[in-house]
């Protein structure tokens, strides 16, 4: 359990760590901080290694891989993972410039700073002079391209609300400042360049990066596997829901119930052409194959599905998602659903025939109208296993939310019991605070957070 | 959340730092950047003669030199100041009126004690120049004299521990002799000038460059190359196959008692080779070390 939840980040740590001790084992510490101006250098090595190997790794965890899913818990831990990654990588690749920078500074000569200015400014590169020289020219260039690309598509990131579809378009370009930020660690004389074993490590970890950045941004069309689908119906349902049902076209998608998509509908009307995020609300062994989803139509693309024609084509990726309470069946349960977040319990539910535990569920929405799909729930299911149970709390006629004391005194208290948990952001938050508070572990508590509206 | 303001607040820490380091270095004189920085003490020589300090000074407004002879045993300080060049008179300012003082000390002698006749120590930094380019030549004279005079390529009277720039044209020969009442001792140095090929800066032009120096701990053989090239605002350190733009270079587990040269270039690629000898004990190859030495 532990594994699954921390094993990724055990291997992020011990990945970064590497360089960073064999750098410390090239020479005595007391020779890399002997004065200001070696201090200075030796921070902004260190600080440029660690990011680098973080841009690289963030690079890796873009690839939506199933093994990936097993180190981290679910793909949605997979992408919080590949978002630290990131800050932190332009966190560290932001002040290696400023310490490098900073060492030729003497405050007993402030005309030194003239020589920090130059140092990063981009170099002439004079091809009369010797190869390493040219070659040091070019690699001082390379790296203040990837730090400009990188500063710049990182801020985008943090602190722009850009349309998902912007934003997606600029990410890419990561992996371009990527290969510049590479080049720069390969060519420039340092002690990556100078120790056979940082040289093949980073040497190593770039390809990786590079090769998840062409995998996954430049090669994707061709390269990951996307089962064809067609769209049978789109039907809109109160509450601003839409239902999508999908009929493959080929073989159809092997999946768990509980799982996620992501789909991208082909078509030429105002529907972007984009991969997104759906949770599956069909069963694996439906007899057409067929894949239903719902969508709550809350952003511009999710708007925009209440137009979708029945024909259109769509590609399938995963599926994906470790949001799977069959794997914990000899041990009660707790399913919370907010809204849409009812879609995986769906697939579940009517698979529940392969689930033999206690399970209280809670299905919470703001109106009654927004209750979709419940006759398995509230009739077949309890009328034919007595050990699930099923609450509905509608908002509007409770004056309030759905709270973990409402829950542990409907279900007969939470001790031992997995909590699975599906809907809204704030409310997740919130749930997730309040059996925090009382004292529910943390691994004790599931929930699907991934959303891309 | 705590992301985004740790990445906020060092998104605002290393830009700005950036953005003043290039605004400061780009845009701000060099001159400026210079008097921030230079003390008035900058340009003080100390020597030491019989037992007194003398510590000379240039008084930058008024362009006086001022002599500061202080006697550890009593405590007495006494300060004289006169003309370098011409004199100058600021109005408005309120500067002391001194005596002026003879260019050489009188020490007075012990009647009926035997008297050694002085002997001189003169030295020239660099030996050879490139024309236009100045040496700096220093001297000291012990046995109290009470008079020393230049002749050869410089002429006037001296103190008895001094220095001094000096620029010749052409190579020249510098003599300073010393009298006490014992007799006399004089000393010679040779400055060699070279034809200048370009001026200092311009391309093709060689710069000379000084300070290179070197210091050894008692268990690793380590240097410090400091080189502070005249008339260059930058310059780099260089060896065949590796240019970086910086002034100073720590350079460890050196060839010990070898003679190195560093190659400098300035901005627009003159260079200049001079010697530095490191002793001590612990030694790899001097390549290996330039190489660790440049890195960025």
């Amino acid at each position: 359990m532990f594994f699954e939840r921390w094993g990724g980040w055990a291997l992020i740590v011990l990945f970064t760590a590497i360089p960073v001790v064999r750098w410390l084992m090239l020479k005595p510490i007391d020779d890399r901080f002997i004065n200001m101006s070696l201090s200075f250098k030796s921070f902004g090595q260190v600080v440029g290694i660690i990011g680098l190997m973080l841009y690289a790794i963030n690079l890796l965890l873009s690839i939506r891989k199933p093994w990936l899913e097993d180190l981290f818990g679910g793909l949605n831990r997979v992408y919080i993972a590949h978002h630290i990654t990131g800050g932190l990588a332009l966190v560290f690749i932001l002040f290696h410039p400023v310490f490098l920078a900073l060492r030729y500074i003497e405050l007993t000569a402030l005309v030194t700073i003239k020589d920090a200015a130059r140092s990063i400014l981009p170099q002439a590169i004079h091809f009369d002079r010797s190869y390493f020289e040219i070659k040091h020219a070019v690699a001082i260039n390379n790296g203040i391209i990837a730090f400009i690309g990188m500063v710049g598509l990182l801020f985008v990131t943090f602190f722009v609300k850009l349309p998902y579809r912007f934003w997606l378009f600029t990410h890419k370009f990561l992996g371009v400042a990527f290969v510049f930020a590479g080049l720069h660690v390969l060519l420039i004389v340092s002690d990556v360049s100078n120790d056979t074993f940082l040289k093949i490590y980073f040497a190593a970890w770039i390809i990786i990066g590079f090769a998840a950045f062409m995998y996954r941004t430049v090669l994707g069309n061709i390269l990951v596997r996307r089962i064809p689908y067609r769209v049978a119906s789109a039907s809109t349902l109160p509450g601003n829901i839409v239902q999508i049902s999908l009929d493959p076209i080929a073989r159809p998608l092997d999946f768990k119930p509980g799982q996620f998509v992501f789909i991208r509908f082909i078509n030429d009307s105002v529907i972007a052409n984009e991969a997104h995020p759906f949770s599956i609300a069909s069963v694996p062994r439906e007899q057409s194959g067929q894949l239903r989803v719902y969508v709550k139509a809350l952003g511009d693309f999710t708007t925009s599905l209440k137009q979708l024609k029945a024909g259109t084509t769509a590609e399938v990726e995963g599926a994906f998602g470790r949001f799977l309470p069959a794997r914990f069946d000899d041990v009660p349960q707790i399913w919370i659903a907010g809204g849409i977040g009812i879609t995986p319990f769906l697939s579940i539910a009517r698979n529940f025939d392969s689930l033999k535990p206690k399970v209280d569920m809670f299905y919470t929405a703001q109106t009654k109208d927004e209750l979709v799909d419940q006759e398995a729930l509230r009739d077949f299911l309890p009328q034919h296993y007595p050990q699930f149970r099923y609450h509905t709390f509608v908002n509007e006629e409770q004056k309030g939310f759905l709270s973990a004391q409402y829950i542990a005194e409907q279900a007969g208290g939470l001790e031992g019991k997995e909590i699975f948990l599906c809907g809204p952001p704030p409310m997740m938050k919130s749930l997730r605070q309040q059996f925090r508070a009382m004292k529910i572990p943390n691994s004790k508590i599931h929930s699907e957070e991934f959303s891309m509206s | 959340m705590k992301l985004k303001l740790v990445v906020k607040i060092a998104m605002i820490g290393s830009l700005s730092t950036l953005l003043l380091m290039l605004v400061v270095g780009l845009i701000v004189p060099e001159s400026v950047l210079t008097r921030l920085t230079k003390s008035n003490d900058d340009n003080a020589q100390v020597s030491i003669v019989d037992g007194k300090e003398i510590k000379k000074t240039v008084d930058p407004e008024t362009d006086e030199t001022i002599i500061t002879t202080t006697d550890p045993t009593t405590s007495e300080t006494t300060v004289q100041s006169t003309p370098t060049q011409q004199p100058t008179s600021t109005p408005g300012t309120n500067t002391p009126s001194t005596p002026s003082t003879p260019n050489t000390p009188t020490t007075p002698t012990n009647p009926g004690t035997p008297v050694s006749p002085p002997v001189v120590t003169l030295t020239a930094s660099p030996t050879t120049i490139t024309s236009g380019n100045s040496a700096n030549l220093s001297w000291s004279a012990t046995n109290s004299p009470s008079s020393c005079s230049a002749s050869g390529s410089w002429s006037g009277g001296k103190l008895a521990s001094d220095s001094q720039s000096v620029s010749p044209t052409s190579t020249s020969t510098y003599t300073l002799t010393c009298t006490n009442s014992g007799g006399s001792g004089n000393k010679s140095v040779t400055v060699t000038v070279n034809a200048p090929v370009a001026a200092c800066g311009q391309p093709g032009g060689t710069c000379s460059f000084s300070d290179i120096q070197s210091y050894t701990t008692a268990a690793n053989c380590r240097s410090a190359i400091n080189a502070t090239g005249s008339g260059l605002s930058a310059y780099a350190i260089t060896q065949s196959f590796i240019t970086a733009h910086q002034t100073y270079r720590s350079i460890t587990n050196l060839l010990c008692g070898k003679v190195y040269n560093a190659n400098l270039r300035n901005q627009v690629g003159d260079h200049q080779n001079s010697g530095a000898t490191i002793s001590g004990s612990n030694y790899q190859t001097w390549i290996n070390n330039f190489y660790l030495g440049s890195y960025e």
